[in-house]
């Protein structure tokens, strides 16, 4: 059984590399819209993190007294998602954890509206004299459309421009030489 | 060794959150626009009774002074014309000094909400709170200025009655009709209770816009909707 497991592995990762040019160019394009979605959202909540935290603790979902610990992490954490898809870097890994992510927000805006919660959704920092988006049905499919995204870049990672690729290119020419 | 693609993704996922949480941690020590680990609810003292309502104003426009003598029955045609003709001169003074005074105070107002538009450095001393039984008596006396500091659907669902609809995160929008509220008057903005913030986001707007007396009705409509007392619905 394990020796299968094992003639397995190198067959799934040679598939991943012989991707069609067309779906690394749908790859690269999710890549760059899912890091600047996050990179925008990220930094418009940097700028008002109380605000944010406000939100959150809207939401009741977690203890009032965590509201600015967890928004903290999740800017960052959104700062870092956007920073690594957009260089390429760990593309799997980040949208395995931007998948986590959507998913938390998912469960958070279903099971407000379940409540009858109208809230904010916290999703983005609106601009003064902007009224903030609220929790509904045009934020959960706003929202699954991101996850599909993210999980597409799980299936179908690799795509031109990426800084693992420019790192293997130059361990090959080093290697080379 | 080739590691499995998942284990891979499983690694460079923790790597990923260990970053955020790195940066998470080093901003929160050292930025200046840090928020304090635990997050409390913003606490108020309560006013005492004397301070709310010794200076009690129920007034909201001036009133009218007497400026004209008392006629005495004893004058004479001429001088009962030429009193007539001084009471009618001193009216008018007084109507003209009314509607000067009026510009200057609209005047005053429109600077003012100008200013409002840079309102983030100005220091604001945080308003007291106010228990749902001394906003029971300012509400009967009439002497209080309600502002419901919650979203419009919530307002429109119950509100403390008269009370004023100013949704906190939209002061800016609302920036009109703050100008055109006394100032003389007590103010007593609510909304939720409990862990709501907005009654003291619109305090301390208020507060920076020149309202020094603001009250918090810290109850909100949580404690007010649990009494006997009058409930308005709609706008």
């Amino acid at each position: 059984m394990a020796e299968t497991l094992t003639q397995q592995q190198p067959r799934t990762t040679s598939t991943l590399n012989e991707m069609h040019p067309a779906m690394q160019s749908l790859s690269l394009a999710v890549r760059i819209l899912l890091g600047v979605i996050f990179l925008v959202s990220g930094a418009e909540k940097l700028g008002a993190l109380d605000t944010f935290a406000h939100a959150i603790a809207n939401y009741k979902i977690i203890p009032f007294a965590l509201a600015n610990i967890f928004a903290v992490l999740v800017v960052w954490t959104e700062i870092a998602i956007a920073v690594l898809l957009i260089s390429g870097a760990a593309v799997r890994g980040t949208a395995l954890v931007t998948g986590t992510l959507l998913t938390v927000f998912l469960i958070a805006i279903l099971t407000a509206m379940a409540r009858g919660l109208e809230i904010d959704c916290g999703c983005f920092n609106p601009a003064a004299g902007v009224e903030p988006e609220k929790v509904g049905w045009p934020k959960v499919f706003e929202d699954l459309a991101l996850l599909a995204g993210a999980v597409f870049l799980i299936y179908f990672p690799k795509s031109p421009l990426t800084i693992d690729r420019l790192l293997r290119r130059q361990g090959e020419e080093g290697e080379k030489g | 060794m080739n590691q499995s693609p998942l284990r891979k993704a499983l690694k460079e996922a923790r790597t990923v959150v260990l970053i955020g949480i790195l940066l998470a941690i080093s901003f929160n020590l050292f930025a200046s626009s840090k928020v304090p680990w635990i997050r409390t609810t913003k606490s108020v003292d309560t006013i005492s009774d004397d301070a709310l309502f010794n200076d009690v104003d129920t007034t909201t426009i001036d009133q009218p002074i007497d400026t004209v003598p008392a006629v005495d029955s004893g004058m004479s045609a001429e001088e009962l014309e030429k009193h007539r003709i001084d009471s009618i001169k001193k009216e008018e003074q007084r109507v003209q000094d009314s509607i000067k005074n009026e510009k200057k105070r609209i005047q005053d107002s429109t600077e003012k909400a100008e200013k409002a538009n840079d309102i983030s450095n100005i220091p604001v001393d945080g308003a007291k709170g106010i228990t749902t039984e001394q906003a029971k008596k300012l509400l009967d006396m009439k002497a209080a200025l309600f502002i419901d500091a919650r979203r419009s659907d919530q307002f429109g669902k119950g509100h403390i009655p008269g009370a004023l609809n100013i949704y906190a995160y939209e002061f800016q929008d609302n920036i009109g009709k703050v100008a055109g509220l006394p100032k003389n008057k007590r103010i007593v903005v609510y909304c939720d209770g409990g862990e709501c913030e907005l009654s003291h986001d619109l305090a301390d707007d208020l507060a920076k816009f020149g309202f020094t007396k603001v009250v918090i009705y810290t109850g909100g409509w949580e404690e007010w909707s649990k009494t006997d007392y009058p409930k308005s619905t709609g706008e």
